[in-house]
């Protein structure tokens, strides 16, 4: 199989840890983004696996053959690069076979059909000879993800290949890269930073912080049951709202209270919350699954809107505390307003204030589920 | 433009600013050049106190003169070996100093030392190392390669040194150039390399130079000059034009005539051929160089 795991890899650079114990895995013929914000460590762990750095601790395994101190060009892994890296003296055709005719044993003739067939599944057919001076952005993006192609490598590795393009060329090539990955599935890893990319393009979605990783899952699971406090403030858009608060019980109805507020769990609560009466949370509840009702249990003094179009987003504080929620587009909300908010019981999320971990969903389904998914690719937790 | 300035319109005042400079180039540059020019018409006495013009009669003396057509070979030869030379291993420890990463500021200090040297103070190093008698260099040079080391007798051995003496002096200038052109290559470029699993020597053929070519070109033509004109000391400390004429450059050629022979009138017709000469290669030199060099 053509996977890719590693295992407790650790990067440092002098006193600082870029890559700190990440197992990965990467299932054959899958599409896992690597997502996070800049400088957790996520293009260093996709260099770590190309082999343009070296880890400190830990190893990385490719197609089940242990690779960590092979070098790159033996590695049988293409890469694309954000800044494209094609060799700017030479034609696109001749970035694309470059690495084909010097270091491998293929003949002319297979060469070409390869150019050929990469050249007509990315639509540059007409571009072969062209240098790269003479193409735009997204063009020169074709032709690097083209020298990839040509390569037919175990695995596919992606440095924020759509970053250097205008935000409709993005949005187009993202559907593409999704398209070549449905025909060709070649095992693909692709960093981001955009959690909008990582949603949309991963069959599975790893979401990372400081050197660790802190959930590996698919985009649904990672928005209804986000493991940590990092994912669930990270992913969305806007991400989840938190606040700390404290678990209050009233025979057998449980709130959540901070200040003046208070937002009740649907019956039945589980053990893992009821243990924790008086105890400080942080709860968490999204933009979406707000809404407004009179007399809501939440009261936000608004302090900005923003019309989306499909959505009025409206920020706000509650109490001390800012949040944001999603209205229907056309509301009747002023800056300076009080509106009266409630949270859908069904979509409320607690974590734990010191270690940031989901202990519990409402959504009872999506928990059990997560559960699965956590103790199946995460055998080792730092948090 | 902002509110408080004003445009400054006075033609004069131009004038004036630029005066020091207008000053300093004509003294030094134009009226010079000129001189040489009218002095190549004339034949001179008494350090050119006494002048007869005698139109291209110069001219026609040094073209039918063969020992100043010996020269003129023997300096495009040299130009030729010098500005190749210095190139190449230039290039070659440039690459080096680039893929090296332990010790590369003492290497990098090596390297360019002799460029850091005057060029007086090279040649008189160069002539010790490889001296005939009392070299350091010589008695293994006479070993391992067979040859009776006498480049003060023999014409050959003359020329070799003095062109050894002008690349390894040149190559420091050529290497921090190429340094900072390879410096230049994006590193994601190096990283593809890396990917595609090409060979050292390879991607510095097929991805570095051609990244480098428009400081290469810079190079050729800065390299060219110096082999015409920065040859003088080297010459004059090692061989003096010799043994029997073999590193009689033009360069030297012309310092003789001019100071040694008192014939300003010859020097300067030389001065001329050699100016026309230069400027004609480096025109050439850039003209090609337009079609390869990728800017």
């Amino acid at each position: 199989m053509t996977g890719i795991t590693t295992t407790d890899l650790v990067k440092r650079f002098d006193d600082v840890t870029a890559v700190d114990g990440v197992d990965l895995n990467v299932r054959e013929g899958e599409f896992l983004v690597l997502v996070g914000p800049s400088g957790c460590g996520k293009s260093t762990t996709l260099r770590l696996l190309a082999g343009l750095e070296s880890p400190t601790e830990g190893a990385v395994a490719i197609a089940d053959e242990d690779v960590t101190t092979t070098s790159p060009g033996e590695r049988d892994v293409a890469m694309v690069f954000q800044s494209y890296a094609l060799y700017p003296h030479m034609t696109a055709r001749e970035n694309m076979t470059f690495g084909l005719t010097t270091a491998t044993q293929f003949t002319d003739d297979e060469v070409n059909d390869r150019v050929a067939e990469a050249a007509e599944i990315l639509d540059i057919e007409d571009l072969l000879d062209r240098t790269p001076s003479a193409l735009s952005g997204g063009e020169q993006q074709r032709v690097a993800i083209g020298r990839a192609l040509v390569r037919d490598p175990e695995v596919f590795l992606m440095d924020e290949p759509l970053s250097n393009l205008d935000a409709k060329l993005r949005v187009q090539m993202r559907a593409e890269l999704a398209e070549l990955h449905a025909q060709l599935q070649t095992t693909t890893l692709y960093v981001t930073h955009d959690q909008v990319e990582a949603m949309t393009l991963g069959d599975r979605v790893a979401v990372m912080n400081d050197g660790e990783i802190q959930q590996v899952a698919p985009p649904q699971l990672l928005y209804d049951a986000p493991a940590t406090r990092f994912v669930a403030e990270f992913i969305g858009s806007p991400g989840m709202n938190t606040v700390e608060g404290t678990i209050k019980r009233r025979g057998d109805a449980v709130h959540v209270t901070w200040e003046q507020n208070t937002v009740p769990l649907p019956r039945p609560v589980p053990e893992a919350v009821t243990s924790r009466a008086g105890e400080s949370v942080v709860l968490g509840v999204r933009p979406e699954d707000l809404s407004q009702e009179k007399r809501g249990p939440l009261n936000m003094e608004v302090t900005v809107t923003e019309p989306l179009g499909d959505s009025l987003l409206t920020r706000g504080v509650v109490g001390a505390t800012e949040m944001e929620v999603s209205l229907p587009p056309r509301s009747a909300v002023n800056v300076g307003d009080v509106l009266s908010l409630t949270a859908d019981p069904q979509r409320l999320h607690l974590f734990d204030v010191e270690t940031g971990a989901a202990f519990y969903h409402s959504a009872d389904d999506v928990a059990s589920e997560a559960t699965d998914q956590t103790a199946r690719d995460a055998p080792r937790s730092r948090t | 433009m902002g509110v408080h300035e004003n445009t400054f319109d006075s033609t004069l005042g131009a004038y004036l600013l630029l005066l020091p400079t207008l000053v300093a180039i004509v003294a030094f540059l134009y009226y010079p050049s000129l001189q040489t020019l009218r002095f190549s018409f004339f034949q001179t006495f008494l350090f050119g106190q006494n002048t007869r013009f005698v139109g291209l009669a110069n001219f026609t003396e040094l073209l039918s003169s063969q020992v100043y057509l010996t020269s003129v070979g023997l300096t495009i030869a040299f130009a030729a070996i010098v500005v190749v030379g210095s190139l190449a291993v230039g290039l070659a420890v440039a690459f080096l100093l680039y893929e090296v990463s332990d010790g590369k500021a003492a290497y990098l200090i090596a390297a360019i030392w002799p460029y850091a040297l005057p060029t007086a103070v090279a040649g008189t190093v160069l002539l010790f190392l490889a001296h005939p008698s009392v070299g350091i260099y010589t008695h293994y040079i006479e070993a391992w390669f067979g040859v009776e080391v006498d480049w003060f007798t023999v014409g050959w051995q003359g020329f070799a040194v003095v062109a050894i003496a002008a690349i390894w002096k040149q190559i420091g200038y050529n290497v921090i150039f190429m340094l900072a052109a390879l410096n230049n290559v994006p590193e994601s470029l190096n990283e593809a390399c890396e990917l595609d699993g090409i060979e050292t020597w390879r991607r510095l053929v097929r991805v570095y130079i051609p990244l480098m070519s428009p400081t290469l070109v810079f190079l050729v033509v800065i390299n060219t000059i110096y082999a015409f004109f920065g040859s003088f000391a080297l010459i004059d400390l090692m061989t003096q034009g010799g043994p029997t004429n073999a590193t009689n450059l033009m360069i030297y050629q012309l310092y003789r005539d001019a100071f040694q022979f008192n014939n300003l009138g010859l020097a300067s017709a030389q001065s001329v051929i050699l100016f026309v000469l230069v400027a004609g290669l480096t025109f050439v030199q850039l003209r090609v160089s337009d079609r390869y060099a990728h800017y």
